[in-house]
């Protein structure tokens, strides 16, 4: 018959089973175990078993994908992808056009820095052939940003009419009999019975 | 001013090539790492793959190249691809009675649908997608991706005691649901033996 202590080291042995065969233990610990298997009749079996698993589980082949070509198809139809890189140093004349042809998710920040950008490269490569430095990209971003400022000019104007109907229409109210309730009448009903205000 | 690191491929120069470089040197092992995370679902773990080499270009490009790439980017992109394939199977877990192709009638589960499975193969896979989730990231990343338990506990979050333990219990669970196949093959090289000897 097997002790208890017996039992709970046998159960030690096998947690650390796994560990033993990934090579995760310190010399002495791992030495101990194999010690302990090669002399326990219950462990030994077990931990052939376990092995066996392990080997077992190479079975499963998993096989890689090249996926390079989706991303990058991804990487050029995404604006999200491709602004950062257009920003960058605005070398490619497609990128820049991909950043005007979607505008709505360029702000005119971001334009502002590519503008920035593009003039601090112009500058410092004057003495390149002309049309290698995006000096045609410049001015199309120039452009742009005009329209996008003209657009938010809009919008402000727009924003404006919205602010004066919504104050107009507030100041009509009560002529049209509306009287929208004020704080006292509702206080009451949340307040507790002891508040002193009582229920109306 | 914005200052580049030169180790960072992201940096000056050409950051698509160097991204280019990069998703060449770990696709494989991404996709192979997801398509085990989903269970064999290959189609699934490509998007994954996908979406966690992405992720890092956002981050990147976001960054524009300023700070070192992490110093073990495969760990960086496993963990990636790690937490984008338990959002799935979370969601494919809270969504699976919806599913009308789901066999009510398919009873067979445990030991002995893996002994009903048409291959060792296809046996260990169904043995490793019942495995819990903690006990199948730890054992995929341990076993087929050959990660210690140090950097499997680093990937995590969690204690190399946990790493340990969970290695463990997976194994054992293992151990149960394919013990048909591993008998199967103790008779097959028996037999073997046999032969040889005679």
């Amino acid at each position: 018959m097997r002790h208890n202590s017996e039992t709970e080291t046998c159960e030690t042995i096998q947690a650390g089973m796994t560990a033993l065969l990934d090579n995760e233990l310190a010399p002495g610990e791992a030495a101990a175990l194999r010690s302990h298997i090669a002399g326990c009749a219950v462990c030994a079996p077990v931990f052939a078993q376990v092995e066996k698993t392990v080997q077992l589980a190479h079975s499963w082949k998993a096989e890689g994908a090249d996926i390079w070509e989706a991303v990058e198809r991804r990487l050029t139809s995404s604006l999200d992808n491709a602004l950062p890189q257009s920003l960058a140093p605005l070398r490619s004349r497609s990128h820049l056009s991909e950043i005007l042809t979607t505008k709505r998710k360029v702000t005119a920040e971001q334009l502002a820095e590519a503008g920035a950008q593009a003039t601090e490269d112009a500058a410092k490569s004057a003495e390149e052939p002309a049309g290698t430095i995006n000096q045609e990209d410049l001015r199309a971003v120039l452009t742009e940003m005009r329209a996008l400022r003209t657009e938010i000019q809009e919008l402000r104007g727009e924003v404006g009419t919205l602010r004066r109907l919504l104050s107009a229409t507030r100041q009509a109210a009560p002529a049209k009999g509306y009287r929208p309730l004020s704080p006292p009448q509702l206080m009451p009903l949340a307040l507790p019975e002891d508040s002193g205000f009582g229920l109306l | 001013m914005t200052t580049h690191r030169s180790d960072n491929p992201f940096g000056p120069g050409d950051p698509e090539q160097g991204f280019r470089c990069l998703v060449l040197q770990y696709q494989r092992r991404i996709t192979a790492f997801a398509t085990r995370m989903l269970g064999g679902d290959a189609a699934t773990a490509q998007d994954v793959a996908q979406e966690t080499f992405l992720a890092l270009w956002r981050q990147q490009v976001r960054d524009d190249g300023r700070y070192p790439l992490p110093d073990h980017i495969d760990r960086y992109l496993l963990r990636i691809a790690h937490n984008r394939c338990l959002d799935l199977l979370r969601v494919r877990r809270d969504t699976a009675y919806l599913d009308p192709e789901r066999d009510a009638t398919d009873s067979a589960t445990g030991p002995e649908k893996m002994a009903q499975a048409s291959s060792l193969g296809e046996a260990v896979r169904d043995a490793v997608s019942l495995l819990s989730e903690g006990q199948r990231s730890v054992f995929i990343l341990s076993h087929y991706d050959g990660l210690r338990y140090q950097e499997i506990a680093d990937l995590l979050d969690c204690p190399i005691g946990t790493v340990a333990s969970r290695k463990s219990q997976a194994v054992a669970t293992l151990r149960l649901l394919l013990k048909a196949w591993a008998d199967h093959d103790d008779t097959d090289n028996s037999e073997k033996n046999d032969a040889s000897q005679q």
